[in-house]
């Protein structure tokens, strides 16, 4: 169970935006978490956040909502309150610099999330809407076609530990657990994998 | 003229005394005879241990190994006893963050206090520069800079031949042919730094028909490249997809071994593209595709020489040698284009070749090395290493072409070379003095694999890792610690006692000189992380392939049959490093700690407090 950061952009094409910026946390995001489309309306998306805020705030958590012009200071507001979950919605100017600033925006609210936080981002467009999820702990199966809603709240549900609303259809986006090898010496062979490739090329080891 | 308006360094890795006093005495290195001549020569003293991090992390900072932090090309995590590379790590902030690189490498190196002087500094391959510092000048990044997997440079080698086993160090992929000859394959990428799922590229392979070459066809630039037997192909530059909307650029040459009876094609590290790296490997960033488009394409790879392929006999000699002649020509163009427009201020230069070089060659001075395996030596191997000092002297001409009245010249190498024909597996002779303990009924063998895998900490007192250091297993320090702190001293002694003056029976000869602890040799705010003893190895001896990630092979010193047949992680005292200048000087012995405040005198100003050294130009008589 994980606390939750959703990022809303109203009116991105992400895709189009992203093509050839620099954008190194965002690519970082792209990497670890999932990244996909979705078939839904704007009002679809509205509807689909009121209900899981309001499902958040019946389980007893603390739900952060903000509305920003740019995602620029957001990185102070976020540590300063107390939340379980915090949806912060942008209306940005959509230039052509705004993959870049977006990037250097989302990285200082990046480096201030606590550990156990998942983050979502979300770029809505009147007919459909582009997302990026990732979590610390979790991996996500990897989408190729467009999802549902349904599939987007199911997953946000179950990340964030409240049951699954009544009449929502949906498919979960988590990965089957990633297998654990650790050994009893606190390291695993993923680990010994790793030093491995770091230190490939070494000519003078073995 | 004491002030230098221009100071030219060139670096020589592992330039060997004897070598080039021999080649000096036969006038068959002219240019540095010239430069003895109008100055002087000495052997120069290098550092504990000798080894290519620790000495040029001297050199540019000034300091003891205790005050910049860098021991050896390895070190531990003493929480898994795991090894770890010295050079560079990466930060995270959390697992949204990109990885961040920090260089291992602490202390202020001589660029920083030239830059702050606003002396204007050209720094080209300096190892332990990655990531760039911040100069008043350029700097482009030497040892450090990884391939784009993140290790030192990991090759791939395919074959037909279902039956090669992988050795250490590479990646082995296995063609299938269809029907009509034609291949479908891909080259390994980064993986995922979550799921460690590889990216790859995706290449297809067409044989010509008269079997002396391959059609290979690529979604990279070029779209087409003609590989042919027994040359190395021109760059290929591919994209790793690794995520939707993000891709990792990087290029790669071919060498293609032979198309029957199997089909073997060797492939580069993917090296960073210089116009385009993953992370900067120059200050300013835009430099590295600067050079790019004034002198071609060029390795970025820190350790550009293909010497894995060699030591794991899949590249033959003649490919290794001519991607070194590759590697030198560009060094060459870099250095000749920064002196080209160099009116004032420094140039360092670090050509890396002749290290690898003597390596691989060494054992073409000795018949009787282990690693001919019985075959023959080829006449023409034998000449290899004194021609390439004689092709480094060529260069060393070039620079003196450049160099003025008011230029300081300095030619130095940071340490030299040795033999290797015998290892002394170290934790195999804990293990046998009783200070390493191996779980129940196992027994030292190479089963028990890297990385202390079958140790009993709780048993071991005392463990080896990297090329010579012994760490103690130090309560409150390692996770399972049982030497308690008041004990250290008395084990360190023990130790020193056991291992000075070691005999590799087999032979009847003296292995380890003598054993030098920490305290002895370092001072400064980092010897905590040095280890507690170094060997001091005799020539002839190194730490084997078995020791620097924790292996207990089975006996204790092992015959070292690999093509890396000359080593310097000696005794420092026998390897000393060569240092030529244009100025005459009369220390006796300089030592590398002196090359920064000489520097920094010869431009006037003052050594840094943290500098130990003095500048030779102090003791030259007017």
């Amino acid at each position: 169970m994980s606390k939750l950061v959703t990022i809303e952009f109203r009116e991105i094409d992400l895709p189009a935006q992203f093509a050839d910026a620099q954008a190194n946390y965002f690519a970082q995001l792209l990497q670890v978490g999932c990244f996909g489309e979705c078939n839904a309306t704007s009002s679809e998306v509205a509807a689909t956040a009121a209900r899981l805020q309001a499902r958040w705030s019946a389980a007893g958590k603390t739900v952060l909502l903000v509305n920003a012009s740019s995602l620029d200071g957001v990185n102070n507001v976020l540590p300063s309150a107390s939340w379980d979950v915090a949806w912060v919605t942008v209306a940005c100017a959509r230039d052509a610099d705004f993959i870049a600033r977006f990037d250097q925006e989302l990285g200082s609210v990046l480096e201030v999330l606590e550990q156990d936080t998942a983050i979502l981002i979300l770029a809505t467009q009147p007919t459909r809407l582009w997302f990026v999820l990732a979590s610390p702990e979790r991996a996500f199966a990897s989408v190729q076609t467009p999802i549902q809603i349904g599939d987007l709240e199911v997953t946000l549900a179950e990340l964030t530990g409240i049951s699954t609303p009544e009449g929502v259809q949906g498919s979960s986006l988590f990965a089957q657990a990633l297998p654990v090898d650790a050994r009893a010496d606190g390291y695993s062979a993923a680990d010994e994998a790793i030093v491995y490739e770091r230190l490939a090329g070494l000519g003078y080891i073995g | 003229m004491k002030r230098a308006k221009k100071i030219i360094v060139l670096g020589l890795d592992g330039l060997e005394p004897t070598i080039v006093e021999a080649l000096l005495a036969k006038n068959q290195l002219p240019n540095l005879a010239k430069l003895q001549a109008s100055g002087a020569y000495r052997r120069l003293g290098t550092t504990y241990p000798a080894q290519t991090p620790v000495a040029w992390s001297t050199f540019a900072t000034g300091t003891n190994p205790g005050a910049h932090g860098i021991f050896d090309f390895l070190t531990r995590d003493p929480t898994t006893y795991l090894p770890r590379l010295a050079l560079n790590h990466y930060e995270q902030k959390n697992a949204f963050t990109p990885p961040r690189v920090v260089n291992g490498r602490h202390g202020v190196p001589v660029w920083e206090i030239l830059t702050q002087a606003g002396v204007p500094t050209t720094i080209l391959r300096h190892p332990l520069t990655f990531p760039p510092d911040v100069v008043r000048g350029r700097m482009l990044a030497g040892v450090g800079v990884p391939d784009i997997r993140g290790g030192l440079g990991s090759y791939t080698y395919y074959t037909t031949d279902a039956n090669v086993t992988t050795q250490q160090e590479e990646t082995v992929i296995t063609l299938r042919p269809d029907a009509r000859g034609n291949i479908a394959t891909y080259i390994p990428g980064p993986r995922n730094p979550k799921t460690r799922a590889e990216y790859q590229f995706a290449i297809q392979l067409a044989p010509h028909a008269d079997g002396a070459g391959l059609t290979l066809t690529s979604a990279g630039q070029p779209k087409t490249l003609e590989l042919r037997v027994g040359a190395w192909s021109e760059w290929l530059k591919v994209k790793f997809q690794i995520a939707p909307l993000v891709s990792v650029k990087g290029m790669v040459r071919f060498y293609l071994l032979r198309t029957a009876p199997a089909l073997e094609l060797y492939v580069s590290p993917v090296n960073f593209l210089p116009a385009e790296p993953l992370f900067p490997i120059s200050d300013p960033p835009e430099y590295s595709r600067e050079l790019e488009n004034a002198l071609g394409t060029f390795y970025t790879l820190g350790m550009a020489e293909e010497d894995a392929g060699l030591k794991n006999r899949r590249l033959t000699e003649e490919a290794f040698l001519a991607q070194c002649a590759d590697v030198v020509r560009e060094r060459e163009a870099m250095l000749r284009y920064e002196l080209e427009r160099q009116r004032e201020g420094l140039i360092f230069c670090l050509f890396d070749t002749p290290d690898r070089l003597q390596h691989l060659f060494w054992r073409y001075f000795e018949p009787e090395h282990p690693a001919h395996r019985g075959e023959p030596i080829a006449a023409e191997m034998q000449r290899v290493i004194h021609d390439h000092y004689r092709t480094l002297d060529n260069i060393v001409g070039t620079v003196m072409q450049y160099a003025g009245t008011e230029t300081l010249c300095m030619v130095l190498s940071d340490h030299g070379m040795a033999s290797f024909q015998r290892g002394l597996n170290v934790n195999t002779w804990l293990y046998e003095n009783g200070l390493l303990a191996l779980k129940q009924d196992i027994q030292p063998g190479e089963h028990n694999g890297d990385f202390f895998r079958n140790v009993d900490w709780s048993r071991t007192r005392a463990y080896a890792l990297g090329l010579g250091g012994i760490y103690l297993n130090l309560q409150g320090r390692e996770t399972n610690g049982i030497v308690r702190p008041n004990e250290a001293e008395a084990l360190k002694d023990a130790l020193c006692r056991g291992l000075t003056g070691l005999i590799d029976s087999t032979h009847n000869r003296v292995a380890v000189r003598s054993v030098v602890t920490r305290e002895q040799i370092y001072r400064g705010a980092y010897v905590q992380d040095a280890p507690d003893l170094l060997l001091n190895f005799a020539p002839g001896y190194r730490a084997s392939w078995g020791t620097p990630l924790g292996g207990v092979p089975e006996h204790c010193f092992a015959d070292n049959d690999k093509k890396w047949s000359g080593d310097h992680c000696i005794d420092p005292e026998l390897v000393p490093g060569i240092l030529f200048m244009n100025r005459a000087f009369d220390a006796a012995q300089p030592s590398l700690l002196d090359l920064a405040p000489t520097i920094l005198d010869a431009f006037g100003l003052p050594k840094s407090s943290a500098m130990e050294g003095r500048s030779l130009l102090s003791e030259t008589t007017p």
